[in-house]
């Protein structure tokens, strides 16, 4: 049986700091859930209220319809892969794998076929006797994972678990966690603070920024109707270009770039992906400050006149704008070079400049 | 450069050669005449009377003698005399106990007097004083004066001062509870004398001078404290500051002690006190043990006339006369003393003390009274503790032949070749086998040690080298050496392995009691087993239970847990021997409740050995508690939690997770440990010191006792030491063999 996971105004305080604050979103059965955010926004210790290593200072979890709040760790059906791998170094491969069931008393045949389940799922077998110091990283993860497997939990808690692995590694390991999440379809919490991982793997990503929730869902609905400018500036590489300007009598006015909008007058934030930015005829002129070819796509970043940037945290400074263009084309531009660009309007999101929300077209 | 290196040694060398002159030379101009030098150790008043004594005797004979005097720690003054004088060296005259003159004739250190030179006719002397200073019919030195045991009595317990031991026990009933009729050091033979004499005890006797002193009749006097104590007249544990603190708080009706004695505290203060004789007993007057202070002509003396005008002026008349005005000591002759009516209380002291002498004897002065004491004291304490004195007084016989053992048999030196040279090729062969093995290890062709950086290399390492060599080396192959020897007469005699076979093979009968090797090794191995298991247990219960606040509270950690170290542990031992006191010890208050009041803690080797283990043990479980505290730290929270989740209880966590984490650093300090307790002396000396009767005892503090404390066996001690070496390097190979076992 697969259960969903619900968090109900769950908040989480370490004295006077508040770390979680009124937590509350629900998850589907079986989904695979990524938190994210920078560095201390609460997404660890959140994933440790699920797993019963913190107690909850206000509201309730849910699994099911099973209140998790007292429930000690190990009766939660909580399965949990740390970021360190958290291995038994004295004990060999087989025996970590074995010892969930070997607290419980498991009969020794039992555990060894358990155990060989899981080496069959993982393809541990080899390592079955070896130390945990004795294996790659990569192997360990396996060994963690299996660890989790063996205790056939409900719901599975993964902390950063590629972050102590290579850069090749990871692509690998991350399409390898995903299929066997697929296999097992068990509700699963993921946590990394790096976005690209969440939108490869997320069925719904939580961003999360000291300890609010700033947005809930699918990853596309994160990327193209971000909820505010925080979520608009963390999903997605490059960064949305976040513009700021003044609308008035329906127009949004940054210096030289002004776009039909129908929002009601005021300060606003214009948001931009680097895609919806066409280079090479249009009503804008830009500067081409630097050129970043990356392969299949390549950057441009573009001095507009009167432009300036407002990221949310301080006043708006001027700033060059990211373009995309097909990778073979960026080798074509020149630095210092004057371009045209147009943008598409359909897809420009609009944020208060002061509360950072997003507004919403009229039209 | 190599011209000012010489100038700057030669006005150090002018610097410490000026500095170490007699200070005399150096300031005013030497006298004429001849130059005696006295050495003594006196002090204070008697400084006094012996500076204006010489100063008088200088001016009698200037231009023709004069006296320097050297004063000499009293502590060393012996190892002194015996290092220079059988060299030519040392003093003309010195002024020593009677008691040092065994050892003194045996390295020739003392000169025998010339005709006439003792200032009084022998006749005129008071019985025995002259005759403890002679051998052979040779008399060596003059007697200054000589101190006898007294009694001291409180005037306001007894208001006559005890003439009997009848007397004494008369007094008990109107005594107030907690207090006693009689109190002496009963763990001391010398304070026990006067009932070793009553008895007609003899310490030596016979023509070959044998050991009687734990026969009949002296025997019966070993069984007297113990029944004293008994009969409530002797307080329990009466040693010697406990009985004076008794006396002086006004708890004890009268004390034996000798006449440098002045009671202080309570009963001082009041002047509730008084002097006599020894009291009888069996009808005899009390006699004591004397020693005799004197004056000797060292053999060295080249001027052996004036040293013996100053040998008869401060044994004559001058010296008795100012000896006894100013500092009240008892005058050597033996119509000296004519004192009717009210006597001042030196006058007091005098007659007791002369009572004492005419009763007593003077105490042997040969060099095998040194192995007398400790078994004496053994079996006093089985007296007091009203354990089995017959079985002790049969031990202290057993002892006493093994520590006054005779003149070595002498083996042929080619069995000391063969020995020597066995042993030195071995050395040398695994020496240079080691060095090759490591010098093309690895980690040294890192080091590059080999070819010319080896060259350069040597040089750094020839301080660590040679201060090794002189340091550690040198003295493990000398003391191993040793073992192969026996000392006697001031030398060392080739015995070949006499030494282990005795230590080894003792007679069945006597294989398995105390002092004997393999009865040490069991109490030493129990020690050991039962310390570190308590120090391992201690250490990491209390780890699991300051772990939590570790991280907070280190730094305060670190300081109490440092302090205990800071102190040196004989410190420690003795605060808590003092704790394990009977009368004042803070542990039989506590325990009073449950009837500990007065509880003899050393009386028993359960109990003695408990008060060990205890001392140890708070001493030891810091330093496991550290290393367990260290190892816990390393340990990441995740593992712990991740065995959370895995649904490990608290036990099954700390069985399955913490301990096998813990257990690589911990193996090492067991072994570190063991071998710390194995050979922990301070402790087992200075807390139970053996008793009762050197059961106790661990190999390290036997091996100690029978060079020290026994008839000065410094090559059995050695063969001791030598069996701990080898014990401990086979302990050592056999865990770092089990260790490696481990690993692979």
């Amino acid at each position: 049986m697969t259960v969903a996971l619900a968090f109900e105004h769950v908040g989480k305080r370490f004295g006077d700091t508040v770390v979680l604050a009124d937590v509350h979103f629900a998850t589907e059965p079986g989904e695979l859930v990524v938190l994210v955010g920078p560095s201390g926004c609460g997404k660890s210790t959140l994933m440790r209220l699920v797993a019963g290593l913190e107690t909850l200072s206000e509201g309730r979890i849910l699994a099911g319809d099973r209140v998790l709040n007292d429930v000690p760790p190990h009766e939660r059906g909580v399965g949990m892969v740390f970021q360190s791998y958290a291995l038994y170094p004295h004990m060999t491969v087989a025996e970590n794998l074995a010892f969930p069931l070997f607290v419980r008393n498991v009969p020794e045949a039992d555990r060894q076929k358990e155990v060989a389940r899981v080496a069959e799922i993982l393809s541990l077998g080899p390592l079955l006797e070896r130390l945990p110091k004795q294996l790659s990283g990569g192997q360990r993860q396996r060994v963690a994972i299996g660890r989790c497997l063996v205790r056939k939990p409900e719901i599975y808690c993964f902390d950063e678990p590629l972050s102590n692995l290579d850069a090749a590694l990871r692509s690998q390991i991350r399409v390898e966690l995903k299929s066997l999440q697929r296999t097992l379809s068990k509700t699963t919490i993921y946590v990394t603070h790096d976005q690209v991982e969440a939108m490869t793997m997320a069925d719904r990503i939580v961003v999360l920024n000291r300890g609010v929730v700033e947005q809930v869902g699918p990853p596309e609905e994160l990327y193209l109707r971000p909820k505010n400018r925080f979520v608009a500036q963390f999903i997605g590489t490059p960064s949305m270009n976040l513009v700021a300007g003044e609308v008035e009598g329906g127009e949004f006015r940054a210096g030289k770039l002004v776009v039909a909008a129908a929002l009601p007058a005021g300060k606003r934030v214009l948001g931009l992906r680097a895609e919806h930015i066409s280079v090479g005829a249009g009503p804008f002129q830009g500067v081409i400050r630097a050129i970043e070819p990356v392969g299949e796509q390549g950057y441009l970043h573009l001095d507009v006149e009167g432009v300036a940037l407002d990221r949310g945290k301080e006043a708006p400074r001027p700033g060059p704008i990211t373009a995309s263009v097909p990778g073979r084309e960026a080798f074509g531009f020149k630095e210092g070079a004057t371009v045209s660009f147009d943008i598409a309007r359909a897809e420009a999101c609009f944020f208060d400049s002061e509360s950072g929300a997003r507004v919403e077209s009229a039209t | 450069m190599k011209r000012r290196a010489a100038l700057l040694v030669a006005v150090l060398l002018l610097l410490v050669a000026i500095s170490f002159r007699p200070l005399v030379s150096a300031t005013h101009e030497a006298p004429k005449g001849t130059r005696i030098v006295l050495w003594h150790s006196q002090r204070g008043a008697e400084l006094a009377v012996l500076e204006s004594l010489l100063r008088r005797f200088n001016d009698a004979h200037a231009g023709e003698i004069y006296v320097e005097p050297l004063a000499v720690p009293d502590a060393s003054f012996k190892d002194k005399l015996l290092r220079t004088v059988p060299r030519g060296g040392g003093p003309d005259l010195f002024i020593r106990p009677h008691n040092e003159l065994g050892e003194l004739l045996r390295d020739a250190v003392a000169a025998p007097l010339g005709e006439g030179a003792l200032p009084y006719r022998e006749s005129e002397y008071l019985p025995g004083l002259v005759e403890g200073l002679s051998k052979d019919g040779k008399h060596y030195g003059a007697p200054l004066t000589f101190k006898a045991l007294v009694v001291f009595y409180n005037t306001k317990l007894s208001p006559k001062p005890p003439r009997t031991l009848d007397d004494l026990e008369a007094l008990r009933p109107d005594l107030p509870s907690g207090s006693f009729p009689l109190a002496y050091d009963a763990t001391s033979l010398f304070f026990h004398s006067p009932f070793f004499l009553a008895a007609g005890g003899e310490v030596l006797s016979g023509e070959h001078e044998q050991f009687t002193l734990f026969d009949e009749p002296a025997a019966t006097s070993f069984r007297l404290p113990g029944e004293l104590r008994a009969r409530e007249i002797l307080p329990p544990e009466p040693t010697y500051n406990e009985m004076v603190r008794l006396f002086e708080e006004g708890k004890v009706a009268a004390i034996i002690n000798g006449p440098w004695y002045t009671p202080k505290g309570a009963v001082g203060d009041a002047g509730a006190w008084d002097v006599a004789p020894l009291f009888s007993m069996n009808g005899k007057r009390g006699g004591s043990f004397v020693t005799v202070e004197a004056v000797f002509v060292s053999a060295s003396s080249r001027n052996t006339s004036a040293a013996e005008a100053l040998l008869g002026f401060l044994g004559g008349p001058a010296g008795q006369s100012a000896r006894r005005s100013e500092l009240s000591l008892p005058d050597v002759r033996r119509d000296a003393f004519d004192v009717a009516g009210a006597m001042s209380l030196a006058q007091k002291i005098e007659r007791a003390q002369r009572s004492a002498l005419e009763q007593g004897v003077v105490t042997p002065s040969s060099v095998r009274m040194g192995s007398v004491w400790r078994p004496a004291e053994d079996v006093l304490r089985a007296s007091i503790s009203r354990g089995d004195v017959e079985d002790a007084l049969e031990r202290a016989r057993y002892t006493l032949e093994r520590v006054d053992a005779g003149p070595p048999k002498k083996q042929s030196k080619s069995l000391l070749g063969i020995v020597l040279a066995a042993a030195l090729l071995g050395g040398t062969v695994l020496l240079v086998r080691q060095v090759r093995l490591d010098v093309r290890a690895p980690e040294a062709m890192r080091a590059k040690l080999l070819g010319s950086w080896g060259k350069s290399a040597l040089g750094f390492l020839a301080p660590g080298l040679v201060s090794t060599a002189l340091l550690v080396i040198a003295p493990m192959i000398a003391g191993a050496l040793m073992s192969l020897f026996e000392y006697q007469n001031g030398s060392f005699e080739f015995v070949g392995f006499t030494n282990f076979r005795e230590i080894l093979f003792p007679p069945a009968e006597h294989a398995f009691e105390a002092r004997s090797f393999y009865f040490a090794l069991a109490v030493t191995v129990l020690w050991t087993v039962l310390n570190v298991v308590l120090h391992l247990t201690l250490g990491v219960i209390m780890a699991l239970l300051l772990r939590p606040a570790w991280i907070r509270l280190r730094s305060v950690y670190r300081i109490v847990l440092v302090l205990p170290w800071a102190i040196p542990n004989y410190i420690t031992a003795l605060m808590w021997k003092g704790m394990f006191n009977a009368q004042v010890g803070a542990i039989n208050a506590l325990l009073s409740p449950f009837g500990f009041e007065g509880f003899a803690w050393f009386d028993s080797f359960h109990t003695a050995f408990f008060a060990n283990l205890v001392t140890n043990t708070w001493l030891g479980f810091p330093f496991m508690m550290v290393v367990t505290l260290g190892a816990l730290s390393s340990l990441p929270k995740e593992v712990e939690e991740a065995a959370t989740l895995d649904g490990a209880s608290r036990w099954q966590r700390l069985r399955h997770v913490i301990f096998p984490h813990i257990k690589p650093a911990l193996i090492p300090s067991v072994i570190l440990g063991s071998v710390w307790t194995f050979n922990m002396f301070n402790v087992v000396y200075l807390v139970s010191g053996g008793e009762p009767g050197s059961k106790t005892d661990i190999l390290i503090s036997e091996a100690y006792r029978w060079a020290f404390e026994r008839g000065q066996r410094y090559g059995y001690a050695a063969a001791y030491s030598v069996l701990i070496f080898a014990f401990l390097v086979l302990y050592g190979r056999a865990t770092s063999r089990a260790g490696e076992e481990r690993a692979t």
